[in-house]
């Protein structure tokens, strides 16, 4: 793929955008502004990185290894001003009781669970590619995973579900 | 093997759950359109050759022009100095701006 191709690079937007906008949206509490903004930053970066794409990993992957970047960029650009305890107004209006009751227990998360919960239930990734995209071991992968299922079962049981 | 088929049916209910209930982003027909007009301006190697050599003529231009022209002002007539100069002048702060132009241009390109 010809990468000066504008046409060729929109067409793959137009491709992956659903999914890495979903990825921020659960990362950023629903924002939909913010993960837009996430999302474009990680186009542009693919952009300009995509020569160093050797092909070896899937890439979708290598999108949303890049996706995780701008994250943590975002997270440390941020640290001091922002704050998860908020729910964005757009959230509570359009969605339902469950809807925000998930983005609760997303929020109880430290930002590594939400990330590996996020791609492994959501976004339906395997082990291995969690791994890949937040640059950990399988293994410490499985204890994120495990340790944010426990957090995310233990809040929805606090609040009335079975 | 009870145990990991109970897990695995645990881990299924758990995507079920999540899928169902957590939210889609809305669908964003600009999105895409937005992002490929925040890409950088696209250059071929043989349109930064031209800018390269260009800005390279200006500052040489603008160099001799700096060094040569004053001594030739002395030569002018005592009417024509004022005309001469204004023109002269003229002629350096489009050079100037020219160069400065490039520079920028070339600022954006590369860093």
């Amino acid at each position: 793929m010809l990468f000066d191709d504008r046409r060729a690079f929109a067409t793959l937007v137009e491709q992956h955008q659903p999914t890495i906008r979903r990825f921020f949206l659960h990362q950023t509490m629903g924002d939909e502004m913010l993960s837009d903004d996430l999302a474009q930053e990680t186009f542009i970066k693919l952009y300009y990185s995509i020569k160093q794409f050797k092909g070896l990993a899937n890439l979708s992957t290598y999108l949303y290894r890049i996706a995780y970047n701008v994250l943590q960029d975002h997270l440390r650009r941020n640290r001091f001003t922002h704050t998860t305890d908020i729910i964005p107004e757009c959230v509570i209006s359009t969605h339902n009781d469950t809807h925000i009751d998930i983005t609760r227990a997303l929020q109880q998360l430290t930002p590594t669970e939400r990330a590996a919960i996020t791609l492994y239930y959501i976004d339906d990734r395997k082990v291995e590619d969690v791994a890949s995209i937040l640059q950990l071991p399988a293994g410490t992968v499985k204890s994120h995973l495990s340790r944010a299922r426990n957090k995310i079962a233990d809040f929805l049981k606090n609040n009335g579900y079975e | 093997m009870n145990n990991n088929a109970l897990h695995h049916d645990e881990e299924k209910l758990v995507k079920e759950f999540l899928k169902a209930h957590t939210h889609e982003p809305r669908p964003n027909v600009w999105f895409t359109k937005r992002t490929i007009n925040k890409l950088p301006e696209h250059r071929s190697s043989t349109c930064k050759i031209i800018m390269c050599i260009t800005t390279l003529l200006s500052v040489v231009a603008c160099g001799v022009l700096l060094y040569l022209l004053p001594n030739d002002i002395i030569t002018l007539d005592e009417n024509n100095i004022t005309r001469s100069l204004l023109s002269i002048y003229t002629a350096m702060a489009g050079m100037i701006i020219l160069v400065a132009l490039q520079v920028i241009r070339l600022i954006k390109t590369y860093f």
